[in-house]
């Protein structure tokens, strides 16, 4: 981390991006519903690796593109869910997440395409081949880096 | 006799009933375990089993793609009929009074029915004030429907599983085995611009 105010970050490399994430997580509780902004190749999964390390779960952070969600277990369990390849309502309705929110926190990636008020949003801009832009765009207050 | 399996909320519920009259019961605290199997048996040799009925919701995501693929499964290798209710209409049946029908949905919300209307989704806030409710609800969920001012009509003030759904199976809908659509509705919903 480079540069730091209390609502963005900016990084360097995969590593800073999964140690802010995991300086993040002491935020995160159960019930939270963590949606993830990002092009393609921006570090997404990269930054839930970190989320899952701050939160203290096991298992091992893959890209679920295929599986469409996947669940780490932990002191607060983590959902892992990845939105690239579903646009349709039907098809949300199909991953359980009131469930999933019930019995932990829940990141996004690709969480952009949710309509969904009252969960966090986090952006990770790309500013060049290394550097990462992370912002928090809505949050409770507490919520910073 | 029909096998009737109801794992549409945080209980779950094996009956054997026939000729609208109940012959066992087996309903246990947590929907999520699996050993469905195992207790089918404690309560029927399978062979015997001449109809599969199973609750396809609304509620629990997990529960019912669980009780649901297990009875498609049976149906399917018994070569039985497949049979389909909804979880509000069973709670429904279980008292002979107008009531509103409910099972959990997740963050505190439940899925609810008046009598003659369509299922719906909401906080316990926005079910009607002047109908009792009926439904297997977990601890917390019934906490918070009495604290909206609702009346939690008690289980023991209910007919019980099995004898409802001996007279439920009557009219329960025949099901193909790869063509069973499970009932849940969720909030969560795409953003319109993320389309195309």
């Amino acid at each position: 981390m480079d540069t730091t105010t209390s609502r963005e970050v900016t990084t360097v490399g995969p590593e800073a991006t999964e140690a802010a994430a995991a300086h993040l997580a002491r935020h995160v509780r159960r019930g939270d519903l963590v949606l993830l902004k990002g092009e393609m190749g921006a570090g997404k999964t990269t930054f839930v690796r970190g989320l899952a390390r701050g939160l203290g779960v096991s298992g091992d952070v893959m890209s679920p593109t295929f599986q469409l969600v996947r669940v780490y277990p932990g002191p607060v369990q983590l959902g892992h869910v990845d939105l690239c390849r579903l646009t349709e309502a039907a098809e949300v309705a199909d991953l359980g997440m009131d469930e999933l929110l019930d019995d932990g926190a829940v990141v996004v990636e690709w969480g952009d395409r949710l309509a969904e008020p009252g969960a966090v949003r986090l952006a990770i801009d790309v500013l060049d081949g290394r550097r990462r832009r992370l912002r928090i765009e809505e949050a409770p207050a507490e919520w910073s880096w | 006799m029909v096998l009737v399996i109801d794992t549409s909320s945080h209980r779950s519920a094996l009956a054997l009933v026939a000729g609208g009259e109940a012959l066992a019961e087996d309903v246990v605290m947590d929907g999520r375990e699996r050993d469905l199997p195992e207790r089918v048996l404690a309560i029927v040799e399978p062979r015997r089993v001449e109809a599969v009925a199973v609750a396809v919701g609304p509620g629990s995501f997990t529960g019912l793609r669980v009780g649901v693929s297990y009875g498609v499964g049976l149906a399917m290798g018994l070569r039985v009929p497949l049979l389909g209710f909804g979880s509000l209409d069973l709670q429904a049946a279980r008292t002979g009074r107008a009531a509103t029908a409910a099972v959990d949905a997740g963050r505190r919300r439940l899925y609810w029915r008046e009598p003659g209307a369509e299922p719906r989704l909401g906080a316990p806030a926005e079910l009607p004030r002047e109908l009792p409710v009926v439904g297997w609800l977990r601890p917390d969920t019934a906490e918070a429907v009495r604290v909206a001012g609702l009346l939690l009509v008690p289980d023991k003030a209910l007919a019980g599983f099995a004898q409802t759904a001996a007279m439920l199976v009557g009219s329960a809908a025949r099901l193909g085995y790869d063509t069973v659509e499970l009932r849940y509705m969720q909030s969560f919903r795409p953003m319109r611009e993320s389309r195309g």
